[in-house]
Order: C-alpha cells, then structure tokens, then sequence
C-alpha cells in the first residue's frame, strides 16, 4: 500500500510521519512524503510578480522534505514531493491521484491535548471529502522504532449496514496481515432526575443495547472470511473516553471507523459518533469511505 | 409441551431477583462497583417537590372547585395524607428489591406475573394519561400567553379536543377539532427523548426553582385581593363533594413516587426516606392549599369552572395588569414542560422493562444504535398519548390518572402486608412505620378516595382493564419469557 503524508515543518507533520512509517512497514507499503505550497503567480511577467516569493517557497519545501528524508531514512521506501495549489485539501487529492496512493496520512492540530486528536482546518475539510482513507496521529505521538502495527480496531455500530463497514475493515486488515477486532460502543445515557422508575433506568436501556450489539457482532463476524482472524469486543462506559477505556488496546493498534452515511458514497464523512470517536481515541484512527451497496459482495 | 404452565403458575410466577438485578447493572468498572449512594436527603426533597408540583396544580381548581367548593382547600390535604401513606409503603416496597424499575418490577419479584401485569396496566394510566393531561393543561397557559402578548389566541377549533364530558360522559360536540398545542408539546417531548435528552439533577433544581417561585409570586400578589366572602358557602356540596374533588386531587401527587424508589442510592434510607417523603409532602401540600385559599380568596366559587389559565386569568384580573399573568403563564409553559418529558420517560422505561420480560413485542425494547435510546418504544408512546391528548377532554384525564395511581398503589400497600407475611425474612433498607396499622390505613385511604370518583371513570378503567387482560392472555402470558424457561425446563424433565 501506498500512504501519502501530508507534511509539514512542524510536530503534527512529524506525528504524520510516523504514523506513515508504521503503516507503510508492515507487508511493503512505501510513502510519499508530500508538502503543499500556495500557488504563486506563474504567468512571464516585466516585474517579475511573485518571483522572490515562488524562490523562497522552493527553498522552503526543499528544506522541509530534507528534513522527512532524514526522519524517514531507510526504514520505508519513500518519495519525496512538493505541489503548489490553491487548498491543501485540493493539492492533497490531486498528488493522492498522481501516485495512486492507498491512503492520505495527516497530523493534529495543536490545540488537541496530548495523546488526542483534533482536526484543524485542512484534516477538517479532507474528512468531510476524501475519497480515499484518512488516517489521523494523534497528538504527541511516537511510536517505538520497533513498533508494528499489531492489530486493528474497527469501530462499528453493529447494525446489518455496518457490514459493509466491517467488511472493509477485514480487507484492509488482508492486505496489511494483521488480525481484525470489532468494537461497539456502549456509552451509557446520563439518568433522568426525578423519576418515578428508578434511578439507574438508564443501565437497563444501555444492558439491552450491550446485548443487541453482542449479538449483532457475532452475526457480522460469522459472515466474514475466517482469515485474517476477528474478534469482537464491546467498549462499556459512562462517558465515550471510560468506554474507550474499558478495553485494552496494543501497542501499535490503530482504530479504523466508517464514514456516515449523510455523506456521499465513495468518500470520507466524518458522522456525529466517529467524531467522537476520533476525538477520544488515545490511538491513531483511519476513517475510511462510506461503501455502497455495490461494493457490499 | 408449549403449554408446560397451567393457568394458575402462569399468573403467580415470579421473576427471580437476581435477574432483576443484573438487568439494572451498570458497566463494569473496578472502582464503581457498587452502586454509589450519592443522593443526599435534601436533593431527594427537590426531586419530589420537583416531580410533584407541575403535574396538576396549574389546572385542577377549575375542575375541583365546582365539586366542592371552596372546602377543596381540604381536599387537597386529605388528597396529600392518602399520598403521604401510599408513598412510605412504596418505599418498603421498593427498598426490598434493590433495583431500578417502578412497581411493576418489585411486583413482578414478589407478587406474581399476573399482579405485575395488572400493575403495569394502571401504570400506564398513571404516566402515559397523566402526560396527555398535563399536555392539555399546558395548551390552556399557552394560549394564555399568546392572548397576552400577541393579542389573540389559537382559535378555538385547534385549543380543544373534539370530545366533551357532558356531565362525565363523553360526547362529540363543542367547537374544538384537536387540541394542537398539547399534540405539538408531547412531540417535543418525544424528540428530545429519541436525541437522549435528560433532565439533570440540576436543570431539575432550576425548575423546581421555577415551579416554586411562580406560585409564591401568585400567592403573594393575590393575597392582596383577599376576600374572606369569597369564601362563603364554605362546602355547598358538604363532605360528598370534597370526597369526589380529593379523588380528583389525587393526581396532582403523582410524582412523590420519585422518593420512593431512591432507596439505594439515598444514605442511610431507613432514616432519610420517609424524611424526604414527608418533607416533600409538607412543601407541596403547603403550597398547593396556599394557591387555593388565595385563588378562591379572590374569585368566587362559581367562576373557576372550565377556566383556562387559571391562575393566571385570576392575577390579571385583580391586578388589571397583564405582566404577572405573563410571568405566571410563562412559568407555567417552561415547568409543565419539564413535568412532561419526565412523565414521558417514565412511561417509555417502564413499557421497556415490560417488553423486555417478554410482556410486550421486542418493538418496545429495540435500542437505535445511533442514538443508544429506545427509539421505536418513544415514538410509539408519543403517538398514544398525543392522540388522548388531542381528542379527550381533560376532565376525564385526570380522573382517570387518579384511579390508576390509586389502584397500583393500593396493590403496593396490599403488597407490603403479604409480604411481611410470607418473606418475613426478605432484607428491607426501610420499614412502614406503625405496621400493620400504616398499610391497612393506606388501603382504606385509597379505597376511599376511588369510591368518590365519578361512574364514567370506573366505567373507562374497565373498558381498559378488559383490554389489558384480553392481551394478556393473547400474548403476554404465552410470550413471557418466564414462559420460554418454564418450557425449556420442561422439556429437558
């Protein structure tokens, strides 16, 4: 697989990175580095508009990509690239087209606590429009030089329709060689105040829902191919970060999530619950495509 | 094979508490094991006042008053003693089991199936025909506010349901097509529960905060207009009237009942429950018989029948100024609100815990993955009670809630006496104060109080009683899942 990395000079272009690397080891994935620049004024001009400025922005792409070069060094195949576009989200796209990447990987904003994610402008607009899958670093991460990815975790609903989702999950996991678990979250709902029904009413809707998504689980995994192996296990909390925490997590796991189904097929859409996710995984997460029907045998 | 179970085991069978127990646990963590007792006497105070007050004091004196006269001032205390003993029977009740549910699960654990079942069904009177009835009370103050501010109201074909009780039996006729303010509040309600919307134990204390500063407002301002002659004839209609009124009364404590199931997460029960219960008691009843001494203070008898917005109404009346009767009907507006989608939920939890047990089709208790909350179950309740609420008067509501309130609660009492009989050895966080005498009170009391109720309500009980055990037999008794161990037992004997 190829991941395309969307860098930049700073940590969350460096957490990018490797996360890339990581990725890009396991079953000969390669990386292509790539920094985007503003368009600058191209056309011949007396003046010479915008020349010093194109000058200084091949300097600074030059200096950039030297520094992914020496960060990458000869752990991963790599290319290195620079593009000019009017948006990053734009330049992204277009370079992911070019090199027929597999995968964008991007960094978090800075405003993100340590260990967390959160999107800024650019991962934003590329969340809500990839088509292809986008694979986010937290925060502050850095993973061991002998860190592999071990295993990934999608998070599913455990409806019929997520499925597809959990299909898609088990055929990345084929390609990349490492076994599949499936996860539903069980947040339990806050209590009424006052009720005539009792004051944990709540734990009984959420036991059923556990129960629902159990079952609903099983039948997934039941119809998916044996190998790579799956498991399946349910995140039980009071809040989305205790669910989260409720069930443990490898070293070198990452969590893939589906995109909503309000977005179009074929691309990246960010739903209400996977940004919660997104937000409260202490791990990296990949947020693939929403499947069509099509692509559902 | 299917009929493993004869007719007889069928009604007595009783869910094992274990099962009940383990329905109710919460997530599995370490360090919150076991259920925290965090509620503190005085919060557990707020939540009945909370729950209580809303529910019908807004609206009843227009249908009270003309039973009794102004001698309802003395039905509504001995509307709130009745409610006083039923709610410390429902706290032994509800301490022996230590699970979240309402009485349907502690009968279901200790008095049978077929008990549970009839419990359930006066239940739904209780929170589902409450709800309707306290949605047409808000349509009335919200239109109030509307004539206030606006100029002009909803017209009348859109304010009223299109049945009218002509003397307690229903009828078509009156200029009303739907009641649409009360159909649009229950969807509200419906909507904000299908997002997973809870009422917090601090947005209660700002409506209790609300309810309690708008009432106060009421009396403080109609004290003024005090009229010791408005008070004359006190009781036109001597001791059968303020029997019939305190029946009708009754339903404006539904909600006390909030007290009595926090045996477990209140400290010490057995010395903080029946401290919350009476304190809420004493805070609620207060108020209530102050509203209706200064409201009848300051109208004459004759003029409270079929009044919209009472209280209201009487505020801008005697002060010929319109903004307290804005403040009043706004406050109303918001805290009836509130009282709605707390009765709402609490009809969808207990529909859940009957469908879960087999009672009910699975509908009831499928849970949306997307918003983890029991989707079709609300939307169903919303359409049942919107309904109700559009097309029947509220007369017949209340009345109708008080029946069913008093007879679940008179089985609960019933309940306390038999059990002290045939588990004596059961633990119990709290104990009925003055037993058996407390108990057999609370029995007669409720008794009493339904014999009052006029002849349509006992003939629309049971109309729904019939209903309730047609399907009973039809698919609740053969569905159970009670049934399904039974005949799985069965069949490995």
């Amino acid at each position: 697989m190829k991941y395309l990395v969307g860098y930049s000079a700073d940590q969350g272009g460096r957490e990018a990175l490797a996360l890339g690397i990581l990725l890009a080891r396991n079953s000969g994935g390669s990386l292509v580095v790539c920094t985007i620049l503003p368009e600058t004024w191209g056309h011949p001009s007396m003046a010479r508009v915008d020349a010093e400025y194109a000058n200084f922005l091949d300097q600074h792409a030059k200096k950039t990509l030297d520094k992914a070069r020496a960060l990458v060094g000869k752990r991963v195949p790599a290319e290195f690239v620079s593009r000019a576009a009017p948006s990053a989200r734009e330049g992204l796209f277009s370079t992911a087209e070019d090199v027929a990447a597999d995968c964008i990987v991007l960094g978090s904003a800075r405003a993100a606590a340590i260990g967390r994610f959160l999107e800024g402008s650019v991962t934003s607009s590329v969340l809500h429009s990839a088509p292809l899958p986008v694979a986010l670093a937290p925060r502050g991460y850095a993973p061991g030089p002998r860190t592999r990815l071990r295993r990934i975790t999608c998070a599913i609903s455990a409806t019929p329709e997520s499925a597809r989702t959990a299909r898609g999950a088990h055929e990345l996991c084929a390609r990349l060689q490492v076994p599949l678990r499936l996860l539903t979250f069980v947040v339990r709902d806050q209590q009424m105040y006052p009720t005539g029904v009792g004051y944990q009413a709540e734990n009984m809707v959420a036991n059923q829902w556990r129960a629902q998504a159990t079952a609903g689980q099983k039948k997934i995994i039941a119809a998916l191919p044996s190998k790579p192996p799956v498991t399946g296990a349910i995140a039980d909390g009071k809040t989305w970060k205790a669910a989260f925490g409720s069930v443990p997590w490898k070293d070198g796991e990452v969590v893939a999530i589906g995109s909503s189904s309000l977005g179009p097929i074929m691309r990246v859409f960010l739903g209400s619950n996977a940004a919660k996710i997104v937000h409260t995984a202490s791990v990296p997460c990949i947020v693939m495509p929403r499947r069509g029907p099509a692509d559902s045998d | 094979m299917s009929d493993a179970q004869s007719l007889g085991t069928r009604l007595l069978r009783k869910k094992p508490v274990e099962t009940l127990i383990s329905d109710t646990a919460g997530a599995t963590d370490p360090e919150h094991g076991h259920l925290r007792r965090g509620i503190t006497p005085f919060q557990l105070t707020m939540f009945g006042v909370g729950s209580t007050i809303g529910t019908g004091i807004f609206f009843v004196l227009a249908q009270t008053v003309p039973t009794a006269g102004p001698a309802v001032i003395i039905s509504f205390i001995i509307a709130g003693t009745v409610a006083g003993l039923t709610a410390l029977c429902y706290a032994e009740m509800a301490s022996m089991i230590p699970v979240s549910g309402s009485s349907y699960s502690y009968a279901y654990a200790t008095l049978g199936e077929g008990v549970a079942f009839f419990v359930a069904s006066c239940l739904i009177l209780e929170y589902g025909i409450s709800a309707a009835a306290v949605a047409v009370g808000w349509s009335g103050y919200l239109n109030k506010l509307f004539e206030i501010l606006f100029g002009s109201g909803l017209p009348a074909a859109l304010l009223s349901a299109p049945l009218v009780a002509d003397g307690y039996s229903l009828a078509f006729g009156g200029d009303g097509i739907i009641n649409l303010p009360a159909v649009i509040l229950v969807f509200m309600c419906c909507l904000l529960l299908i997002r997973g919307s809870k009422e917090s134990a601090r947005a209660n204390a700002i409506m209790v905060l609300i309810k309690m500063g708008v009432l106060a407002m009421f009396i403080l301002i109609a004290v003024f207009g005090f009229s010791s002659e408005n008070l004359k004839p006190f009781a036109p209609f001597g001791f059968a009237g303020i029997s019939a009124a305190a029946g009708t009364i009754f339903f404006t404590y539904v909600g006390l009942d909030a007290v009595s199931t926090a045996g477990e997460e209140v400290e010490n029960p057995k010395r903080n429950l029946p401290i919350a219960i009476i304190s809420a008691l004493i805070i609620v009843t207060s108020l209530y018989v102050l509203v209706a001494v200064t409201a009848l203070g300051v109208q004459p008898a004759a003029e409270f029948e079929g009044q919209e917005a009472g209280l209201a109404t009487i505020l801008q009346v005697l002060t010929g100024h319109d903004w307290p009767a804005v403040v009043l009907a706004a406050g109303a507006v918001i805290s009836v609100f509130s009282v709605t989608l707390v009765v709402l939920y609490g009809q969808t939890r207990i529909l859940f815990a009957m469908s879960r047990d087999g009672m009910l089709p699975e509908l009831f208790y499928r849970v949306n993955p997307r918003t983890m909350s029991p989707v079709a179950c609300t939307i169903v309740v919303a359409i049942f009670v919107g309904a109700i609420a559009a097309f029947v008067p509220d007369a017949v509501l209340w009345d109708l809630t008080s029946m069913g309130t008093l007879v679940a609660f008179m089985v609960v009492s019933a309940g306390v006496i038999i059990l002290r009989r045939t588990r004596p050895d059961m633990q119990r966080g709290f104990k009925v104060p003055f037993y058996p005498v407390l108990p057999i009170l609370s029995i007669v009391a409720c008794l009493y109080l339904i014999y009052n109720l006029n002849p349509t309500t006992f003939k629309l009980f049971g109309v729904w009683l019939v209903i309730a055990a047609v399907f009973y037999f039809a698919y609740s008794a053969r569905n159970s899942r009670l049934e399904k161990a039974a005949v799985v037992a069965a069949a490995r004997a």
